[in-house]
């Protein structure tokens, strides 16, 4: 009857016990150390032991099972339990009690020890191989558990930084928004103050004035735009567009500052190149203008060119390539490497000579992995960069030459003259009342001011006005409600409503259309914008 | 000798029909469904006895009952099923329950305990080990079948042995549910599972 070494009973209450621990080790939220104890206590039920402890590497006493009085844990610390034989008597209290132990080595220099004291008899072999074989499925939860803890740190870790990440990306676009409203407010007044009488050396500081300012929004746009690709928050659109004349429009904002500094500048279209293509002009545009003005930036002497080529691929596919190239100071393979990063210059000290940034580059980058597109850069330091961006396009399926809306609304910009309104203006704010006002008075209107929607809808019910000038943000009511709800009152009769908001997003644009404005000018306001939308719209 | 005590029971039930029909799990309703999916979950496809399946075309609700406590009591807690087991056909077979009896016996089997274990208990030996094992069949045996009888002594020798106070209770919980189960079955004039019943035979060695 008792032939074999474990019997049955011990055998399944064992394999019971094993997959209990393997099945709570599962529970992410169960220490090792409660699960322990559980397992412990069905242990018992297989061995007849009195005492169960667990000694870790730094000598630390868990009592796992019995009463783990201070005369139990002083002897048991004062023992050399890694020179016992199994089966040793100890003395505790007087009383004799037989010890065996495991010692469970986890990763390096770390182990625990499982002891078991047992009085009155000695363990027998068929209880050695259990506690060996529990202590191997102990050892498989620890590590077990020791793995999750990690796990689940490294998760949290990345959980933070991703959420930290985010915030300092919104918190860049929201500085850059409120720093945009009072620098167009400067810039605006200066430029009326421009024209007002003034003495040579008082418009001469008035024009760094101005420069300082643009220079300033420039590195705001900058930081906007950044933050805005960041956050994942760029919308592409598709539409068909002339390559030369993309590049034409590029090249004129960039002339001024090549021929200042002295520059040759070549472009170079390749002749198997389509007329058109379909991409997001804007944003093509965009990164190009970063690449070249970097070039005009750093190049002191020497060219700055920019050239063309492109293949057909696969239906429509078109791959376009453009290379940039200046001899300006160059940079290092050490620099080329973290180039794409954001707030990076070549070389951390050309910030303080050459100005900017550092973003131009990272929003070129961005730019052009939305566009799924390739970047790169060649560069040897003190000859020059060259930087090759590769686009996937396509091809316009037929022969035909887009619209060109923009040209025709030019034509006519010139052609009307400004239409007799009655305007008013819903802004909150003081400095923007005044801009808007000035320039209204220049144009020869007079205008009311309201401070904000509810005021608006008051002002209207007062008097008729045939043209309303609308901010977006404002406190009471906002641009989008005021809007809707002067619609839903005076329906055809209602004034023209266009927009006037610094945020020159997309999306915003689409909002207030939405809304049910009828057009939209962006902050900060110039008189040019102004003349189009108020000869564009009749009075009604 | 527990190949006698099981040809008696075939010999007396296995041909008989029972009164109450089983209802089968395809053509269940979603109630009863979802109890059966619970226990497969829990015991097993072997585990959707008769005993479950009678309860489950009669009386929904008292099949939850009696599942919720089966699986509260003798599947959760701190002691060791093996042994739950062992207390289960220990009781079973002290009141006579053929069906209860041949049932966790079987489960013993599926559990590893081997017949030597399992004739010990049907014969109340005592060499039983460890001792605390025989200490606590005999303790649910007493609580089942004589439960006014059971002392203060035989509460400090459970403790003695080294079960602790909640593991006591859960043993003392465990015999009402074999009493429970065995009133039950006896009532429900169960005829013990073919599957089962084949199980026992070719598994029987003597």
């Amino acid at each position: 009857m008792n032939g074999s070494v474990i019997d049955s009973y011990q055998l399944s209450s064992l394999i019971e016990l094993t997959s209990n621990l393997a099945d709570d080790s599962m529970h992410a939220d169960w220490s090792s150390q409660r699960i322990l104890l559980n397992a412990v206590n069905k242990l018992l039920w297989t061995l007849n032991f009195d005492y169960c402890l667990m000694i870790d590497n730094e000598e630390h006493i868990d009592c796992l099972y019995g009463e783990g009085d201070g005369h139990l844990i002083e002897t048991i610390e004062s023992l050399q339990i890694k020179e016992l034989k199994n089966n040793t008597i100890v003395l505790i209290n007087q009383v004799q009690y037989y010890l065996i132990y495991q010692v469970l080595p986890l990763e390096k220099n770390k182990s625990n020890t499982l002891v078991f004291l047992q009085q009155g008899q000695a363990f027998n072999s068929s209880s050695l191989i259990i506690i060996e074989l529990f202590s191997a499925a102990v050892k498989r939860l620890l590590i077990t558990k020791a793995e999750e803890h990690k796990r689940i740190k490294l998760k949290n870790e990345a959980q933070v930084l991703l959420r930290s990440n985010q915030l300092k990306s919104e918190f860049l676009a929201n500085m850059s928004h409120e720093l945009k409203t009072p620098m167009n407010g400067i810039l605006n007044l200066v430029q009326l103050l421009q024209n007002t009488q003034l003495e040579p050396h008082q418009l001469e500081m008035l024009n760094t004035i101005y420069e300082s300012t643009e220079n300033l929004l420039g590195v705001v746009t900058d930081v906007l735009e950044y933050s805005k690709l960041e956050t994942n928050n760029i919308k592409l659109i598709s539409s068909p567009f002339v390559l030369s004349k993309l590049i034409e429009s590029i090249t004129i904002e960039i002339k001024p500052e090549v021929n200042r500094k002295g520059l040759t500048f070549t472009e170079q279209l390749d002749v198997q190149l389509p007329t058109q293509l379909i991409g997001d002009a804007l944003r093509i545009k965009q990164l190009l203008h970063n690449l070249l003005n970097n070039g005009v930036k750093f190049t002191k002497n020497g060219s700055v060119s920019i050239a063309l080529s492109g293949k057909a691929l696969e239906k429509n596919d078109y791959e376009l390539t453009i290379a940039v190239e200046d001899t300006g100071i160059g940079m290092t393979k050490d620099a080329q490497t973290w180039l794409f990063e954001p707030f990076v210059q070549g070389d951390g000290s050309t910030t303080r000579e050459y100005g900017g940034t550092g973003l131009g580059l990272a929003i070129s980058a961005k730019l052009a992995k939305a566009m799924n597109g390739k970047i790169q850069v060649h560069s040897e330091l003190d000859k020059g960069t060259k930087f090759t961006v590769s686009l996937p396009l396509k091809k316009v399926a037929q022969k035909q030459l887009p619209q060109s809306p923009e040209k025709t609304s030019h034509n006519t910009l010139s052609a009307s003259e400004l239409q007799p309104h009655t305007i008013l203006i819903v802004e909150d704010n003081l400095i923007n009342q005044k801009v808007a006002g000035l320039l209204l008075e220049k144009l020869g209107y007079k205008y009311d001011i309201a401070e904000n929607g509810q005021v608006a809808l008051g002002k209207l019910e007062q008097k008729h006005y045939s043209f309303i000038f609308m901010d977006i943000q404002m406190p009471v009511m906002n641009g989008h409600d005021a809007t809707k709800e002067i619609i839903a009152r005076y329906k055809n009769q209602r004034p023209n409503i266009v927009a006037m908001t610094a945020n020159t997003f997309d999306e915003d644009k689409e909002k207030c259309f939405a809304s049910g404005m009828d057009d939209f000018i962006a902050k900060p306001i110039s008189e040019l914008e102004m003349v189009r939308v108020l000869s564009k719209f009749p009075v009604k | 000798m527990l190949v006698l005590i099981l040809n008696y029971h075939f010999k007396k039930e296995c041909f008989d029909m029972g009164i109450y029909n089983t209802l089968e799990y395809a053509d269940s309703n979603n109630e009863v469904k979802a109890i059966y999916d619970d226990i497969f979950e829990h015991l097993g496809n072997e585990g959707l006895v008769d005993y479950f399946k009678v309860l489950g075309n009669y009386n929904p609700h008292i099949l939850q009952t009696t599942w919720a406590l089966f699986k509260n009591v003798l599947l959760t807690g701190e002691l060791p099923r093996a042994l739950k087991e062992l207390v289960f056909i220990a009781i079973s077979n002290e009141r006579e329950c053929a069906y209860c009896t041949s049932i966790h016996c079987a489960i013993c089997r599926y559990l590893n305990i081997d017949d030597e274990t399992i004739n010990q208990v049907l014969q109340k030996s005592s060499e039983l080990n460890p001792k605390r094992v025989k200490v606590s069949i005999d303790f649910a045996v007493k609580m089942a079948t004589n439960s006014a009888m059971v002392t203060k002594h035989d509460h400090k020798s459970l403790l003695d042995s080294g079960l602790t106070k909640n593991q006591v209770f859960e043993l003392m919980s465990l015999a009402s549910v074999v009493n429970y189960s065995n009133t039950l079955a006896q009532g429900m004039m169960l005829v013990v599972d073919e599957e089962f019943a084949n199980l026992l035979k070719d598994n029987v060695v003597m």
